[in-house]
């Protein structure tokens, strides 16, 4: 249950026909894929793979921090964590008598949320007794819940790795388990999707406070980013953290993610994917029985605000008791676009490995940083930014570095990539899809957030011929085009003394 | 008329989607399940002339291949005053250059193929591993015998190496949790023990080109390395190509220096470490037990119970029910000399005092506290069930092989797992709690700003403030 920032983009390619691998028969996925819609618009992807008895499932919603606002930041990830907490049959002893309490601790949050909206100006002591009586009454009804059963059936079962992950697009829910056990995971899926309770939410907010300050507050690089994103984008919704800022997570309330749950965890917005030993026609008959049940619902409301044209550079300085950070960033198109194979070439030749063009020159032989990479974020449902993150190497200053990085990218239109070069990039990006074929959990991800985010799984497959087909020319044109100063985002940490402490 | 109607209408829908789901049981613990067929792959085992030991399992799902080697060293082995030795030593080994290559013709070669080797030496094991596509392994494992048995060690890598290694020592002290993991190392293992030592500026200054090419030549021979492939080979021709490669590499006795025993208890105490932060990183506990302990399938269990899954006391307690931290953990682990009992929470300051006499209650608690039969059904089905799971890729089979024999395990330790794990009693339990698990030892350490706890940490026993080095 944490958030991520994984992305997708550059994980995984399939081999083309003319692939580097020497295989007997080219590993099609195509051929391996049964893809499966039932009535209600739901979408499975079912991939058998020979082996021990097990299998990896990945339920993806097309929901996360690109659909919230101000307000509800971080409620997509919140809302994940509150998918575990049961059902009206799982996780209870006394629905009947639990509901009336779920309305009364409801009814004092939303009087404590209205208090502390009021910030500095709150009152203390009604913000204490407001809590007070939240965690009191949650408490009482603690007494008709079970605890945690999901997660003690699935263990029981020898499920493994359960776990849910929120990012900007979508919200994957994932578990492992033993290949016999296909109708219990049927079972809870279907239930928590037609029947959640989200009981213990008020101290379960409490948790994901905490884990914003683990993963944010107290993380120099967490804060940076933070502070980045909200700078690179000015308007469009993929400026926030997926775990949202404070002030929301601690005053959203019950009702507001059941609307959010009503809204975005319908049927023709998700896609599961299967992936391991399993009888695929078994797989459908149960899959029919279980899933079949949910409601056909109407798709939720796309993101309508447009980030608009950066006109110069902006750039984003935090403070910290830690060592200097770069982080910079440039907007680039939508991640459907013809550009999006460039980007994926430049991205490799830069960032991948001890041969490509920043290792080389700026850690290698310059020697002013210890690692200089790249990636593309936040979203991948709407135009995101290329971005590249340095740490520099003590007495070199993240000024020296940022230049070299200029430097670097420059020869990508002065020096664009030569043959062998390009060979290396396609070699590498044909085996990083057979390589992320061994894991069923790989698979089942890719599977699952391919299409719930591009709308189409085979795009694994098909976006290896457009890397194959990406030329120097192409680098140059789409180097030249985007790595404009105008178009960037800098950002950075910069070390201040150490804070006296207080004393007590 | 109009309510009724509707009412009717509603149980009509409810009799029809209720029809619709008559396969569907009321509740998932009714559920059914056929019985699952597993035979576990089992690598085969060689040994070469010289003593270089080799798993293989073939696998041809995928035109893959990865390999690791095991060699019989560590950090351990290296003196204080050069702290950083092994680390480097099993660095510039792959990025120095080998035989007659750079490491850049190497870095070259082996990234055109995307193909990859890496290598390291960490505290008790050195290890080297490589992963390919099928087409290139015989090219591939030639490299990696370079590596293994004709490394340069070129004086601009270690250069390079020392210098992002330095980098690292002066950002060692920026994030919280990696202040936390090493300082209580430290405390726990007392600081001149081998188990904690860490490099320092001074120590990796030190560090010649020489000393890398003696430790090298001192610890990597053939009869001190465990090799598992697994893949798409054929394991004959592999074999044949292995004595190719490794088959004129001489064995030679290597001696291990001694290490010093741990003591057999900590001594308590409470360390603060200041941090400007809202949250607390707590981690405490006491030394563990040592490998092959055959209460280790009982312990397994404990963990379980008390604070290794989801369901364990400390999870429920601590982040269900009090909603203090997102993540809690605490549980015994075995290692050659030692293990750890340790139980780590982060929790905003002003909860810091209640997370640590919560989750030392419950720890207390351990030895005594009814066990439940519904605790030790799910935490013994949970390993039994997802036993399947240590083997499904064929290289965690390899390397689960590869671990057991390194570290002496018997021979049947797998086939007997599942059985020593069935056989737990409540009773087991309680008596590893109560012979394992020390609440007067406690070592507690807390990263944090102490002037934002709700009451002061020595509560718990006098605080020592530690200090941490600046760097510049």
């Amino acid at each position: 249950m944490k958030t991520q920032r994984i992305l997708w983009l550059t994980t995984v390619v399939l081999m083309a026909a003319n692939g580097v691998a020497r295989c007997e028969e080219p590993v099609r996925l195509e051929d391996r894929v049964v893809e499966y819609t039932l009535p209600n618009g739901m979408k499975f992807l079912l991939m058998h793979r020979p082996g021990v008895p097990v299998f990896s499932t990945n339920i993806s919603f097309r929901v996360g921090g690109v659909d919230e606002k101000p307000g509800i930041t971080g409620l997509s990830h919140l809302f994940e964590h509150m998918a575990f907490k049961g059902t009206r049959v799982i996780s209870v002893k006394n629905y009947r008598a639990e509901r009336p309490l779920l309305k009364a601790i409801d009814k004092a949050a939303v009087d404590l949320s209205n208090e502390m909206a009021r910030g500095d100006l709150a009152d203390p002591k009604k913000v204490a007794e407001l809590q007070k009586r939240v965690k009191e009454l949650e408490d009482k009804a603690r007494q008709f819940s079970g605890k945690e059963e999901i997660g003690n059936l699935y263990m029981r079962n020898g499920g493994l790795d359960l776990n849910a992950y929120t990012g900007k697009d979508t919200t994957c829910y994932v578990v492992s388990l033993p290949s016999n056990r296909l109708d219990l995971w049927a079972w809870l899926e279907s239930d928590r999707l037609l029947n959640p309770v989200l009981r213990e939410f008020y101290s379960e907010r409490d948790v994901v406070c905490e884990e914003r300050r683990l993963g944010v507050e107290t993380q120099p690089m967490g804060k940076l980013y933070e502070v980045f994103m909200a700078t690179a984008f000015i308007a469009h919704p993929a400026r926030y953290e997926v775990i949202g800022w404070m002030s929301d997570i601690q005053t959203v309330t019950r009702p507001m993610a059941e609307a959010y749950n009503r809204t975005y965890y319908i049927p023709a917005n998700s896609a599961a994917a299967l992936v391991g030993n399993l009888d695929i026609e078994k797989c459908k008959k149960t899959i029919a029985r279980y899933f079949g049940r949910l409601p056909s619902r109407p798709l939720p409301p796309p993101v309508r605000t447009i980030e608009p044209e950066q006109r110069g550079e902006r750039r984003a300085v935090v403070e910290s008791d830690a060592k200097p950070w770069l982080l910079i960033g440039w907007h680039k198109g939508h991640p459907l676009d013809a550009d999006e194979a460039v980007f994926e070439v430049i991205d490799t030749i830069l960032s991948r490995g001890h041969t490509a063009r920043f290792y080389k020159t700026i850690v290698r032989d310059r020697k002013l940083a210890t690692s200089v990479g790249s990636f593309t974020g936040p979203t991948e449902r709407y135009p995101n930014l290329f971005c590249v993150s340095a740490m520099p190497l003590h007495p070199h200053t993240t000024r020296e570095v940022e230049q070299a990085i200029y430097e670097v990218m420059g020869t990508l239109v002065t020096d664009p990539p030569g043959d062998e070069e390009l060979q290396k990039v396609r070699n590498n990006l044909h085996a990083d899809f057979l390589r992320e074929l061994e894991s069923n959990r790989g698979m089942a991800a890719a599977l699952a957030n391919y299409q719930m985010i591009y709308g189409d799984w085979r795009l694994i497959q098909t976006r290896l011929a457009k890397i194959d087909a990406v030329t120097a020319q192409d680098v140059r044109r789409v180097a030249e085009k985007f790595f404009a100063a105008s178009n960037r985002t800098v950002g950075e940490i910069v070390q201040t003394a150490k804070p006296a402490e207080k004393g007590k | 008329m109009r309510t009724s109607a509707k009412r009717t209408l509603a149980i009509l829908i409810i009799l029809i989607a209720g029809g619709a789901c008559s396969t569907i049981p009321s509740h998932p613990r009714k559920l059914q399940y056929p019985p699952l067929q597993f035979k576990r792959p089992r690598p085969t085992r060689h040994v070469l002339g010289n003593g270089m030991v080799v798993y293989l399992l073939e696998n041809h799902e995928l035109p893959l291949v990865s390999a690791r080697f095991a060699i019989r060293t560590g950090s351990l082995y290296e003196s204080d005053d050069k702290a950083g030795l092994a680390q480097f030593t099993g660095t510039v080994m792959r990025s120095g250059g080998a035989g007659d290559r750079t490491g850049d013709q190497i870095d070259e070669r082996l990234e055109f193929l995307s193909a990859s080797i890496e290598t390291g030496i960490s505290t008790q094991q050195g290890g080297a591993n490589l992963s390919c596509l099928s087409k290139d392994l015989d090219e591939v494992l030639g490299l990696l015998a370079d590596i293994l048995r004709r490394p340069r060690f070129a004086e601009d890598k270690l250069d390079l190496a020392k210098k992002r290694l330095m980098e690292s020592i002066r950002r060692q002290n920026d994030r919280p949790n990696q202040i936390v993991a090493r300082e209580w190392e430290k405390l726990v293992y007392e600081s001149s023990a081998a188990w904690a030592r860490t490099p320092t500026l001074e120590t990796v200054e030190r560090i010649r080109r020489d000393d890398l090419v003696q430790f090298h030549n001192h610890y990597v021979h053939p009869n001190c390395m465990i090799a598992g492939f697994a893949g798409d080979f054929k394991s004959e021709s592999l074999l044949k190509k292995l004595e190719q490669v490794f088959g004129d590499w001489p064995k030679r006795d290597v001696a291990f220096p001694a290490i010093p025993p741990l003591a057999e208890r900590n001594t308590p105490s409470v360390n603060y470490i200041f941090k400007d932060q809202p949250q607390s990183y707590i981690q405490f506990g006491h030394l563990g037990i040592r490998r092959n302990n055959p209460d280790y399938p009982a312990v397994e269990v404990m963990n379980r119970i008390l604070g290794s899954s989801w369901m364990s006391r400390l999870f429920v307690e601590v982040r269900t029910k009090r909603g203090l931290a997102y993540s809690v953990s605490g549980m015994l682990t075995e290692d050659t000399d030692r293990g750890r009992l340790r139980a780590s929470v982060q929790t905003k300051s002003q909860s810091t005092h209640e997370a640590i006499s919560v989750m030392l209650d419950i720890i207390r608690r351990m030895a005594t506290d009814p066990i439940s039969d519904d605790e030790m059904e799910l935490h013994k089905s949970a390993i039994r069930d997802g036993f399947t799971f240590q083997f499904e890729t064929p290289a965690q089979c390899v390397n689960e092989q590869i671990r057991l024999e390194y570290y002496g395990y018997p021979a049947d330790y797998l086939d007997t797992y599942v059985d020593k794990i069935n056989a737990v009693t409540k009773d087991d339990i309680h008596r590893v709690a109560k012979k394992y698990i020390y609440p007067d030892q406690m070592v507690i350490l807390v990263v944090g700003d102490k002037a934002r706890f709700e009451k002061p940490l020595d509560d718990f026993g006098k605080m020592n403030e530690i200090k941490l080095l600046k760097y510049e």
